[in-house]
């Protein structure tokens, strides 16, 4: 990615700019810094490697789209949920690479910065905007997927540290992580929610081994993590055992809401990106005149436009205020259910594609080759679609249990 | 704040229900006067001619209140005609938001339009205009993308009920046969306007028009976590069964997705714009979808009685069909897919 190497034509770091000028700034630096063959929409598409991706979340950083909220005295930039939404916006629009820290940005620094010590603060947080540690997170197990609470990694006091032993698994990443947030229990099973505790694990420690799962869409991203004795240090405990489950959870119901908000913009380009690869190709463009494909097309848009609403009906209870509860629950359960549908539409669209396709209509079937089976996980990570159904029943409608 | 706060505060909202209910029953011109009274289809309407001057998102939880009671009244066609034609005919839109008379909106067709020695001659069928039968007017389209309204009592007008599953406001056909208007209010189109106001009556009929399937829906809603809190089988309360629980979250989903829609329309910027449009279609297309289905299922969780008449949910059921048809589902659809393919929609 050239991030490195361009002059930034207008930049989003600069605190004296807001709304519209910073909008346009983070949209002149998109368009100035995303190598054009990193975008999934480029005929001649490449992923970037690890390093690159490091070095261009970095430079988005330096640019004042990473680290937006967070305060200056962490590396952030100490900006309000409004310019968050605009950055979100902006990056949505440019179908640019999937953060290989979004671990680190949208979950271990929100619960650092809501229970981690001052000195943990500044220690975790810069490095995680600058990308100098890359973290992964380790909550699910083989037998404690769904239910969190039944998790089994057992810690203990061994002197003056900790000892981790257990097994994690779907820890996406783990293999090019320098830290593991890991949710632990210091009591029994049987505890539940009680006793379960936060660290902030080095990779690195003897006794962690990292094994990577094949996934059906053939990469291989996500992992089993295994803690043999691990020792862990006081300094990596994020908040007191029987507190840090709480607070991460209070946490993890406003990052719900407001994490990955470029999705609903990000579909809108697929969406787009979809179109004009019919356009381009004489066996899809008839498909654009088809009553099926377009009643399906309308209802693509009109998915998107209810995500959309959904994000700003949070956005806007943030900034007022409100409490968010389990709102971010009808954000994500619409989102997924919604891009699996859009990927399914693009899949089954694209394969009317003539024989040989021109390069761009070509890189549009590998993309949402890859968008619909990359897709099938959506409903599952972040609590599964039952889980969401769940939450809503819970919480939102407050049924009871009428037993 | 939602839109659908925005009267919660000041009571005007459970005004407006009490309203509803006192009409029940009553008819359609009784109900107007007892709806002027509260001021509920003035509320668009310029203060000049009796109304209260809010703005749009004042009516969205009046109309969603009227979906969720049933009203057997053309609420919304009353409020957009009143703000609609208030400059052009100031005396007739004071009758209007008094309850003195009623207008419709015959919300498919156009109408064929001459001038004859200064009249004007309407010829045409249009139809989908909800209790014309007991309307003084009726707002009806021409070819040329005017509108008219057009008295009911006018020699050459014929109202005859349509096919409608609605039974609180069955919609009609209104055939115009050499009908001729001496002093007709044209309402220009929008080209010819610079306030816009077909455009904007359309647009903002179809947030309307959501907002009391939202309401009808979510009356439904409520319907079904009642009973199945209540009824018993099989030891337990019908929501002890986590199908039931998961079927109740999934039409709450939709709704929040409605509501969130609606609300979009109202942050979509400046009136009459593509994004203000392609919000509106959305959170139509959406409330007809989700609306259409949680009745549907409210019958189906309410078991055998909810297949009977006595029982409301074929009411909700009916109200929510007949406002998705009179929106044009189909037409908006393809409308939305022919933006979208043209590349006319692709801002934020």
């Amino acid at each position: 990615m050239g991030a490195t190497s361009t002059q930034l034509p207008a930049n989003a770091a600069d605190p004296a700019l807001f709304g519209e000028a910073y909008r346009q700034a983070a949209r002149d630096w998109l368009a100035a810094n995303v190598e054009p063959h990193h975008r999934d929409d480029h005929p001649e598409y490449e992923a970037p490697t690890l390093d690159q991706s490091k070095a261009f979340e970095a430079a988005l950083h330096r640019a004042g789209l990473a680290g937006i909220m967070w305060p200056a005295a962490y590396g952030g930039h100490g900006r309000t949920l409004h310019e968050h939404l605009i950055a979100n916006q902006e990056i949505g629009r440019v179908p640019m690479p999937e953060s290989v820290n979004s671990i680190g940005k949208e979950l271990a620094g929100p619960i650092i910065m809501a229970i981690g010590t001052e000195e943990q603060k500044r220690r975790y947080l810069p490095a995680i905007l600058e990308m100098r540690e890359i973290w992964c997170q380790g909550f699910s197990e083989p037998d404690a997927g769904s239910d969190l609470a039944g998790l089994r990694t057992r810690v203990t006091r061994d002197g003056g540290v900790w000892r981790v032993n257990g097994q994690k698994i779907w820890t996406s990443g783990a293999y090019r992580s320098q830290r593991c947030l890991l949710l632990a229990r210091t009591g029994a099973v049987e505890d539940r929610h009680k006793g379960l505790a936060l660290f902030a694990v080095p990779m690195n420690a003897p006794g962690v081994t990292v094994k990577i799962i094949k996934s059906m869409n053939d990469k291989e991203g996500f992992c089993e993590v295994f803690f043999d004795n691990v020792a862990v240090e006081d300094k990596d405990a994020l908040g007191a055992p029987d507190q840090g489950w709480s607070a991460a959870t209070r946490v993890l119901g406003i990052e719900r809401m407001t994490n990955r908000m470029y999705r609903s913009w990000r579909c809108e380009n697929e969406l787009q990106h979809l179109i004009e690869a019919c356009r381009r190709d004489a066996a899809l463009a008839p498909l654009l005149r088809d009553g099926h494909f377009r009643r399906r097309l309308a209802d693509a848009q009109v998915d998107i436009e209810i995500l959309k609403g959904h994000v700003e009906t949070g956005v806007g209870a943030l900034l007022a205020g409100a409490p968010v509860g389990a709102r971010g629950s009808l954000a994500k359960l619409h989102w997924s259910e919604a891009h699996q549908r859009l990927t399914a539409l693009g899949l089954e669209m694209l394969a009317h594609a003539t024989p040989k396709p021109d390069p761009y209509v070509a890189q549009a079937q590998r993309r949402f080759q890859d968008l619909y089976l990359s897709a099938r996980a959506e409903t599952i990570y972040a609590g599964t679609t039952e889980i969401q159904l769940g939450i809503i029943a819970d919480r939102i409608l407050e049924l009871p249990r009428g037993r | 704040m939602s839109t659908f706060d925005h009267m919660a505060h000041d009571g005007f909202s459970e005004t407006a229900r009490q309203a509803y209910a006192a009409c029940a029953g009553k008819g359609v011109a009784a109900s107007a006067l007892r709806l002027a009274e509260d001021g509920v289809i003035g509320v668009l309407a310029s203060e000049t001619v009796g109304g209260l001057g809010a703005e749009l998102g004042y009516a969205v939880p009046l109309v969603a209140e009227a979906g969720a009671s049933l009203l057997a009244f053309p609420l919304l066609e009353m409020q957009l005609v009143s703000r609609c034609c208030a400059t052009s005919n100031p005396t007739l839109v004071k009758d209007l938001v008094a309850g003195r008379q009623v207008a419709t909106i015959a919300w498919r067709g156009t109408v064929k339009t001459k001038r004859e020695s200064g009249n004007l001659l309407l010829d045409g069928v249009v139809d989908r205009a909800p209790l014309a039968e007991h309307a003084q007017h009726v707002f009806v389209w021409t070819e040329n993308g005017e509108a008219v309204l057009v008295p009911t009592e006018t020699r050459g007008v014929s109202v005859r009920p349509g096919l409608s599953l609605a039974l609180e406001t069955p919609d009609s056909h209104v055939a115009m046969e050499r009908v001729s208007i001496a002093n007709p209010i044209v309402i220009p189109a929008p080209s010819g306007d610079p306030l816009r106001r077909i455009e904007s009556l359309l647009r903002d009929a179809l947030i309307l028009q959501a907002a009391v399937m939202f309401g009808s829906a979510e009356a439904a809603l409520a319907a079904s976590i009642e009973h199945v809190t209540t009824r018993r089988q099989f030891g337990a309360a019908l929501v002890a069964n986590q199908a039931v629980r998961h079927m109740l979250a999934r039409q709450k989903l939709g709704l929040e997705g409605v509501r969130s829609a609606i609300d979009r329309f109202f942050t979509s910027g400046t009136e009459s714009s593509p994004q203000s449009t392609l919000a509106a279609r959305a959170a139509f297309l959406h409330a007809a979808e989700v609306g259409i289905k949680t009745a549907e299922i409210a019958i189906q969780l309410h078991g055998g009685m909810g297949f009977t008449w006595d029982m409301p949910m074929h009411r909700h059921l009916r109200q929510i069909r007949t406002q998705a048809k009179l929106g044009g589902v189909d037409t908006l659809r393809e409308a939305m897919a022919a933006d979208l393919i043209d590349a006319r929609n692709s801002a934020p």
